[in-house]
């Protein structure tokens, strides 16, 4: 089971390469000021749902099978996050987490295509930088073509 | 087309949101004459060329068939261009080469042959936008460049390269100052450009984009079209493909070029080099005389159709009819109006085809038609060779009026709604073939009847769905469908198979992409896929006037200013928000973002 707040369809172009269906995972302990998804933060909020029917339900919808997850902070749920990895391995996958590169476990980091790292920092707020949201955050290409 | 009219004769229903502040900003402005499109600005002689237009129109609509000027005020459908009726054609695909003055240019140095072959290209734009009434454009700008150089004898070498790259971007500067028309409008230039492989073509290419993508916000002309074709430089090995990557660049930055796909079914039976297409979505290819092409050809004339008010009627007379009863009846007063649109064209072809040569002294002295002016025994020699075009409006709205539903939310709809755009492409053949005219379908721009539909149906019609005060571009799907572009675009190509005489599919995001031009060419791709001719980028991009910061807001983030440029599509062309047609200011502010942001 994996605890998530909800998934949007819609078509992102701001978190990641593409256009990228994101799926935003319940619970975070950053409390990062100004942050855009407050909803997220309680950590027995949102909804338990099985790993396995979030990948059906993933696979069927996502044609382009291009997925951000974010949160929420993912790497609360590192276990339920890497059994969802290792079930989409077709997948391009970003993952937007507060920790910094060195604290994400590394079983993760090899199933990652991209990863952004780094808390939010309000004062460094940038609208014109690629897909991270303050400028201390680093988003970077972790598999190549 | 563009249209004038001095004032809004139908008050606007008030809304029920409240305007965000730019949209206040912008009303403010709205005063004195409202013009039909965005590209057109007040001035005293501007004022005076308008209050000259409306005397001609209402002269015309006073001297034409009842047939033709009762349903035209009535709102049943649009003359466009109206005071042009018999007196000139829309618009043109300019053949430059045919009729270049070579002579001329012997005598020059090879720098001055540099700089006045761009002089040419602008003496051309500002005098051909005298003698017609649409949109000039030029099918292979980089090509162009590439024969002139070589038939010209002009050595490839630096100097004289960089001499071009400094003429092409005086030559953008220019096209975003200069005013046709007594001052009073900006021209409509499209360059069509990316297919070339020479050096000088790719170097044309390269020079237009880099310019315009590195420009201040506030350069928005000239439309650029990239061409796309598998081969040249659609994929990673082909040769032209670095420049596809700095078109799809551009476009994250500046919402231009647009691209028209020739991998898309509808276009991969074309000759690429051969077709171009107006900034508007104006397509000249097939042809009852010759060869597929669009070189030399223009639009003579186009008209456009109501839906939602043919479904009002419909739905005012047989509400309680099933759908498919209602689509019939649908139809067949669809035909009733494209039966009379067609005399009507018919009537306007055939006052121009009598006008005399001289009437079109540039396109007689430059040769830029497929056809050679001078030795043309008749004007419909040439004429002939242009498109007779049917356009239409509020596909979405007509549809709900009938069914209650969207059709674009399920597959069956969808289908109906096809069969509907694909019967009246069946009448357009049906013309082309009887009248032996090159009649097509259009989906129209309608920058000005976005507004005066609505704003005339409901003075007759009591329906929920004119609460908004713009109708639907042609097939498109809401502005605020939700759709994300991969739907958007599987759902609108197969319209741009049946909708012959040219058509555009937008891709709304909500700011401006950050150089995820990953996501450009997905949605290329996926369009090439779902049969898209053509397609643009557009997303809400404003401009700081004092500080010159570019983003996505009401006040200025860095200096806090609220003098905003405020850039958005509209019908094809980049134009200032402050200059929208009232329909289009509406439909902008219900713009919702294909994809989020």
């Amino acid at each position: 089971m994996i605890r998530i707040n909800s998934i949007d369809y819609s078509g992102s172009i701001v978190d990641g390469p593409g256009i990228r269906t994101v799926l935003y995972v319940q619970g975070c302990d950053q409390a990062c000021p100004g942050c855009q998804n407050t909803k997220t933060w309680k950590r027995d909020g949102g909804t338990e749902v099985l790993i396995n029917d979030l990948v059906i339900e993933l696979r069927e919808k996502v044609t382009n099978k291009k997925l951000t997850i974010s949160g929420g902070e993912p790497l609360l749920q590192g276990d339920e996050v890497l059994s969802l990895l290792d079930s989409l391995s077709e997948f391009n996958v970003a993952l937007y987490t507060g920790y910094e590169l060195e604290n994400v476990p590394k079983e993760i980091l090899e199933k990652l295509d991209y990863i952004k790292v780094g808390k939010y920092i309000k004062e460094s707020r940038s609208t014109t930088l690629p897909y991270v949201g303050s400028s201390n955050q680093c988003f970077l290409i972790l598999k190549g073509d | 087309m563009n249209e004038t009219k001095v004032t809004n004769p139908v008050n606007i229903k008030s809304r029920t949101r409240v305007a965000p502040k730019r949209m206040q900003q912008t009303a403010q402005k709205r005063k004195g004459i409202q013009f039909d499109n965005a590209a057109q600005r007040k001035t005293y002689v501007g004022y005076v060329y308008e209050a000259g237009t409306n005397i001609i129109k209402s002269k015309i609509l006073d001297e034409i068939d009842d047939r033709f000027s009762i349903p035209h005020r009535e709102g049943d459908f649009h003359i466009h261009d109206l005071e042009a009726y018999g007196q000139t054609y829309n618009c043109l695909q300019v053949d430059i080469l045919q009729g270049f003055p070579y002579k001329r240019f012997e005598e020059y140095s090879t720098s001055r042959k540099i700089i006045e072959i761009i002089n040419h290209y602008k003496d051309i734009i500002a005098k051909l936008g005298n003698e017609q009434s649409g949109g000039i454009g030029f099918p292979n700008f980089d090509d162009e460049m590439c024969v002139l150089f070589n038939r010209m004898d002009i050595t490839v070498n630096d100097e004289n390269l960089d001499l071009l790259r400094c003429s092409i971007e005086s030559f953008v500067d220019w096209s975003n100052r200069a005013r046709e028309r007594c001052g009073q409008t900006t021209y409509y230039v499209t360059l069509n450009l990316g297919l070339s492989t020479t050096i000088v073509g790719r170097f044309t290419t390269k020079s237009v984009i880099e310019y315009y993508m590195n420009s201040p916000a506030e350069i928005i002309k000239p439309n650029i079209v990239f061409k796309v074709k598998k081969g040249i430089n659609h994929l990673p090995n082909d040769p032209n493909y670095d420049l596809f990557c700095l078109a799809n660049e551009s476009t994250c930055k500046k919402m231009i070029p647009t691209y028209l796909l020739f991998d898309s079914k509808v276009n991969s039976e074309f000759d690429p080099r051969m077709v171009g297409i107006m900034g508007c979505r104006t397509k000249v290819v097939s042809s009852l005389f010759g060869e597929d092409r669009s070189i030399g050809r223009i639009n003579v004339d186009c008209a456009t159709l109501n839906l939602p008010r043919i479904a009002l009627k419909i739905s005012r007379s047989s509400n309680d009819l099933p759908i498919d009863q209602k689509i019939m009846l649908f139809k067949q007063l669809c035909k009733k109006q494209s039966d009379v649109l067609c005399d009507l064209l018919i009537d306007r072809y055939h006052r121009l085809i009598t006008m005399d040569k001289g009437d079109f002294p540039v396109n007689c002295k430059y040769n830029i038609q497929l056809t050679d002016f001078n030795n043309a025994s008749s004007l419909e020699e040439i004429f002939r060779h242009g498109t007779l075009s049917i356009g239409f409006i509020g596909l979405s709205e007509a549809f709900e009026i009938l069914s209650g539903e969207k059709f674009y939310l399920s597959k069956e709809n969808h289908l109906l709604a096809l069969d509907i755009v694909g019967y009246m492409r069946n009448l357009l053949d049906e013309y082309r073939q009887t009248h032996q005219l090159n009649f097509t379908l259009l989906a129209s721009a309608g920058e000005y009847i976005s507004g005066r539909f609505p704003d005339i149906d409901r003075l007759e019609f009591d329906h929920p769905i004119l609460e908004e005060e713009y109708y639907t571009n042609s097939f498109h799907v809401d502005v605020n469908s939700g759709l994300n572009p991969l739907e958007k675009v599987r759902i609108e190509g197969p319209f741009h198979e049946l909708s012959n005489g040219g058509c555009i599919t937008y891709v709304e995001f909500q700011s401006a992409p950050l150089n995820n031009i990953e996501a450009i060419a997905e949605v290329l791709e996926e369009s090439v896929r779902s049969g898209i001719n053509y397609i643009g980028f557009n997303f809400p991009l404003d401009s700081c006037r004092t500080c010159k910061e570019v983003g996505t807001f009401d006040d200025c983030p860095k200096c806090g200013g609220s003098d905003i440029f405020r850039i958005r599509r509209v019908s094809g062309y980049l134009e200032e928000l402050e200059y929208f047609t009232p329909g289009k200011k509406a439909e902008e502010f219900h713009r919702t973002p294909n994809a989020r942001t």
